[in-house]
């Protein structure tokens, strides 16, 4: 079985990215491993993929997205990389493979995932929900299970489909949502990739919702899935292998989502600190620091959010400024100037 | 009506704990000012706690609101918090402690490289001139391990002061090498690693590898080779390995006094917290254990090391030899099981009466958390109040943060088994000893014993639970829990002061490897 297995991620996320890629290879030597990249490389730094643990990257261009530049601008960072996976799942299957996975850039496997591909010979399409069981407390509550409710019950960190049949219908819609729908506007429904996929089981036929709780543990879900390490060397959650972990937030924002849900299930901590010590050793120093090449207009000055969502919605200043990016005398930016809004 | 306290003052200072507050605060002490006082207008706002049981950080931290109003958290929770249920404290454990806030193992090791650089060897011909007037003995033994054992003190360092002994007055002579800089793990980092040398115990200078092999070689000729390794903790292998070749070696002793030949933590404490079981090095754990990378390289080095030398493995204990053979990779040449000591019945009073009045538990020995101090701290805190039992510390430095009777223990010469009398005097009833790694032997439990007391551990402590149970003295409870509800339900008690008397007994001393070495080569 062919299995192509990806990533997202800008360059401030490639400590985070190589982490993935590096237990990846270490599980799955024989999987096609993508990054890929809505980003440019910061100044000095080239990317040798013969010196990284993924096989090939695929630039944003390399999807030839319709309307190129002008669709990039109207998304900010997080909402243009997760778009992007739209359009690479939805190519994949026409490229050969018999299986896509994408893993966020902040997940790391502790054990392979080869029974996903069990699970893929007799179902299409596999999601992990955010939460597998009711939360007990009221801080919980309102942490875990109506957070849920405004991102999405599916936590879009994961997920896993056969290239054909009832997998390739639904990489071709969401493919379509995300190009034009891929916005975090929670206020009107939407959660970036991840809110559309709520439609997932009553949309598509052969969908696994997998309730094993050795995938996508996270700060969200460990007040009720604790974590044991073995004598013999094996790391369980609820009596389960541990497949991956998302480390999301990693900061101290995460640190107290962390410690206020972990209780004594010092093993966290444990696996936490792993990842901590990897990310110090795959860090690279060369990129600035919340560094995005599309974050600035050709002068370099900062793309304001709402200069993004002005230009989403007016079809006008789009078909006007068809590079948005650009600076000086008949720029977007120029235009924003001159109306007072910048 | 409410009544309102016009003073409230005297309910703060009465849970406020000025010996605890002089001891942990020296600068305090040292002022002679009043340390109520000074806590109530500086201590707190300096995060200093009033008294054992109340952390300022923890409260702050689960209060948020107290410190945003900028109140003094211990007076709030007296007069306040307390009425209101307000939590005093995490339950995240000690070892969570340990994980957030203990240096890792690669900035520890390079702490240690900076403060002990490469230095400079000493002349060679120190070594040739040194040797030249050693024993003329036609017998040799090499002893190697991690440090001068006649320059610190522990258990490796005594059994080789016995071994040394031995071969003394058998008219051996012998060598011992160490490492010049200290190590915590296997060097392979050292651009100029050197060697201490000891002939005959007496310091002999600093080389390297080179200059053992030339001289080395050139002394073990017509001389009766042997050699035991204790510990390559701080030694470059695969560099002392043709230093004992040119001495013509082919056969040697290995000890398992800890398990620095299994992994970079010698005594196997995953990530400094819990016992890892010494599983495979390819396994989850290792992956996620920061000693996990450099234990493959101790595996390596260690099974180059056996299999360039028939080695003879030496346990202290059968529970230290199943665990180092089901998990080393080498099968060795031969191995035995060989105690360095056992308990014999007293000569004169065997026996002694139990006390009277509450139970005297006791914590023997380095208030270090490996050894299972914070278990014993929590113990102490949740029945410090409790008439059943009384707590004691005995060893060489006291823990002021815990409430328990300290007596300083101090290993001299003059006392042959310090820790056992100061039990026995003290008519200690129970020892807690919690280690959370193997003991491969555990010369506490045996003093423990040997002083009258009965021994209270956990499965994971090597040796200890064994030696309980071949011996019936003392009891193995699962888990902290167990032990919790030991106390709580009063099991303890009639774990002891079953019978009338207690037993007392002496330790009788191996001479190590020198019981080997000397039925080998007979004089």
């Amino acid at each position: 079985m062919r299995v192509v297995c990806f990533t997202s991620f800008t360059f401030s996320y490639l400590d985070r990215a190589r982490v993935l890629f590096h237990t990846l290879r270490r599980h799955h030597p024989d999987w096609d491993l993508v990054a890929l990249i809505t980003d440019r490389p910061p100044p000095g730094l080239s990317l040798d993929v013969s010196a990284e643990d993924f096989d090939r990257v695929v630039w944003v261009e390399d999807l030839e997205i319709e309307g190129g530049l002008s669709w990039l601008f109207k998304h900010d960072v997080v909402e243009a990389c997760t778009a992007v996976k739209g359009p690479f799942l939805h190519q994949a299957c026409s490229s050969g493979a018999d299986v896509a996975i994408y893993l966020d850039p902040d997940t790391a496997l502790i054990n392979p995932l080869t029974p996903l591909l069990q699970e893929l010979e007799t179902h299409d399409i596999l999601l992990t929900p955010h939460l597998l069981e009711p939360e007990d407390k009221h801080a919980a509550i309102l942490d875990n299970e109506v957070s849920a409710l405004r991102t999405g019950i599916y936590n879009l960190g994961f997920v896993a489909i056969r290239t054909t049949g009832e997998g390739a219908r639904f990489a071709k819609w969401w493919n379509d949502r995300l190009l034009s729908f891929c916005y975090d506007d929670i206020p009107n429904g939407l959660f970036v990739d991840q809110r559309w996929c709520d439609h997932v089981p009553a949309f598509f036929e052969k969908v696994k919702v997998l309730r094993d709780p050795g995938y996508n543990v996270a700060s969200w879900n460990i007040s009720r899935r604790k974590v044991r390490i073995d004598q013999a060397g094996q790391i369980t959650v609820n009596g389960f292998p541990l497949r991956f972990w998302h480390f999301t937030k990693l900061g101290p924002v995460g640190d107290v989502m962390t410690r206020r849900y972990a209780g004594s299930n010092y093993e966290v901590h444990e696996i936490w600190n792993w990842y901590k010590r990897l990310i110090a050793r795959f860090s690279e120093p060369r990129v600035p620091d919340r560094y995005w090449a599309y974050a600035n207009y050709a002068d370099g000055r900062p793309i304001q959010k709402a200069h993004r969502e002005l230009y989403r919605v007016r079809g006008d200043l789009r078909d006007a400024f068809q590079n948005p990016f650009a600076s000086g005398n008949g720029s977007y930016q120029a235009w924003l100037i001159g109306e007072g809004l910048y | 009506m409410a009544q309102i306290d016009s003073d409230p003052i005297d309910p703060i200072q009465a849970e406020f704990d000025a010996t605890f507050y002089l001891a942990i605060n020296q600068d305090v002490a040292e002022a002679g000012v009043d340390p109520f006082q000074h806590f109530m207008a500086l201590g707190w706002r300096e995060g200093r706690d009033p008294n054992r049981r109340f952390s300022l950080a923890a409260y702050l931290e689960l209060n948020p609101d107290i410190g945003a109003a900028g109140i003094n958290p211990f007076a709030h929770y007296v007069v306040t918090g307390r009425g209101e249920g307000r939590p005093l404290k995490h339950d995240r454990g000690f070892r969570y402690e340990i994980l957030t806030t203990g240096s890792s193992l690669e900035s520890r090791i390079r702490y240690l490289r900076d403060l002990f650089p490469d230095g400079e060897p000493t002349r060679t011909t120190v070594l040739t001139e040194t040797l030249q007037h050693a024993d003329v003995s036609t017998r040799l033994h090499v002893t190697i391990s991690h440090d001068d054992f006649t320059a610190n003190l522990g258990g490796v360092q005594l059994c080789l002061m016995r071994e040394a002994e031995a071969l003394r007055a058998a008219g051996t002579t012998h060598i011992h090498l160490y490492p010049a800089a200290p190590g915590l793990v296997v060097d392979f980092e050292r651009a100029r690693p050197l060697v201490g040398v000891l002939v005959d115990g007496q310091p002999a200078g600093v080389y390297p590898h080179a200059v053992l092999i030339e001289q080395l070689g050139l002394f073990a000729k017509a001389r009766d080779l042997t050699f035991a390794v204790h510990s390559f903790i701080g030694h470059n292998i695969s560099a002392m390995t043709p230093v004992l070749q040119s001495m013509g070696a082919t056969s040697g002793y290995f000890w398992v006094h800890d398990f620095s030949s299994l992994c970079a933590h010698y005594a196997l404490l995953r990530n400094d917290v819990a016992f890892c079981g010494a599983p495979p090095a390819d396994s989850p754990a290792c992956g996620i254990c920061q000693y996990g990378r450099r234990r493959r390289l101790h595996l390596a080095e260690h099974s180059r090391f056996f299999m360039a030398f028939a080695m003879t493995v030496l346990a202290p204990s059968q529970a230290a030899m199943d665990l180092w053979s089901r998990s080393f990779p080498v099968k060795p040449a031969a191995a035995f099981v060989h105690p360095h000591a056992r308990l014999q019945p007293r000569q004169g009073q065997k026996t002694a009466h139990w006390p009277s009045g509450p139970l005297r538990v006791a914590f023997l020995g380095m208030p270090a958390e490996h050894k299972g101090w914070p278990v014993y701290a929590h113990l102490v805190e949740r029945f410090a109040d409790d008439d059943r039992y009384e707590f004691h510390h005995l060893g060489k430095t006291p823990d002021p943060a815990v409430e328990a009777r300290f007596t300083a223990v101090d290993p001299g010469p003059d006392i042959r088994e310090p820790m056992a009398a100061a039990v026995e005097r003290l008519a200690i009833d129970v020892a807690v000893i919690w280690s959370l790694c193997p003991e491969t032997f555990c010369f506490t439990a045996y003093e423990a014993v040997a002083g009258g007391a009965a021994v209270l551990t956990n499965p994971d402590a090597g040796n200890v639970p064994h030696f309980v149970t071949e011996t019936g003295k003392g009891l193995v409870a699962d888990d902290e829990n167990v032990l919790m509800d030991l106390f709580d339900r009063g099991t303890v008690l009639s774990l002891v002061r079953s019978s009338p008397d207690k037993d007392l007994y002496s330790l009788s001393y191996s001479q190590m490897s020198a019981d080997f070495v000397l039925e080998k080569t007979p004089s």
